[in-house]
């Protein structure tokens, strides 16, 4: 009996430091949005996260591989209305921490995004005649 | 004297710093596009520096693109700010851009 009693207080402490150790709060450092296009009915989204240890950080080089996440989950169309949102996820008692950005965007076929860009181009045109 | 403290504690509760965090602007279009402004706004609560969600970020956006169906956001505006009060604060997303060829 005070052997299963022991046991399960070895197994609550043992929950409670993993949850301690594990669980994070998250930030948002900053947002950004890009013009919305017509068609909105494709959305791509990619993820760039780095995980820092008592905040030893030399390059910032994973936001730059979010570029090519995006394209990679567009082929042959144009990514717009991009959401960017960065966050920093703080772990227990915030010796290590997480740098995770988000991008979300509406992926525009290449001829839809082209027709857009014409139709845009006739109405400066036809407002300066005028 | 029985009036000022609580006076002085609900201005000192309630009275807040509002920091902005980030702005975003993007190519605003020409004059005759600008007739139609669409908003939007989403927060949330953060409680002695332990946050609820980060997803009110994603809300604006789309009640922003909710507000213009069919049509185009252009000149869109974000910015995130936060409104610290004594104890927790208030983090937030306001999204405001021109709803172009809208369908009606």
């Amino acid at each position: 009996m005070q052997k299963s009693k022991r046991n399960s207080t070895k197994w609550m402490v043992a929950f409670l430091t993993a949850t301690l150790f594990l669980s994070g709060c998250t930030y948002v450092r900053s947002v950004s949005q890009t013009n919305f296009p017509q068609n909105r009915t494709k959305k791509v989204s990619a993820n760039a996260y780095k995980f820092i240890f008592l905040g030893f950080n030399f390059n910032n080089d994973h936001a730059l591989t979010l570029d090519k996440k995006l394209r990679k989950a567009c082929p042959g169309g144009d990514v717009r209305g991009v959401l960017t949102k960065d966050t920093n996820v703080m772990y227990f008692l915030m010796f290590f921490w997480a740098h995770d950005i988000t991008a979300t965007g509406y992926c525009v076929p290449k001829q839809t995004a082209g027709l857009e860009d014409i139709i845009d181009n006739r109405d400066v045109v036809v407002n300066n005649v005028y | 004297m029985y009036i000022k403290v609580p006076l002085f504690l609900c201005f000192w509760l309630l009275a807040s710093c509002v920091t902005v965090q980030s702005v975003s602007v993007n190519p605003i279009p020409q004059k005759n596009k600008r007739k139609k402004l669409v908003t939007s706004y989403d927060s949330n609560p953060v409680v002695l520096m332990i946050p609820f969600g980060t997803s009110y970020v994603e809300e604006a956006s789309a009640k922003l693109a909710a507000k213009c169906p069919g049509g185009k956001i252009e000149g869109v505006i974000s910015k995130h700010q936060s409104k610290n009060y004594w104890l927790f604060s208030i983090w937030s997303v306001t999204m405001q851009g021109y709803c172009t060829n809208p369908r009606s």
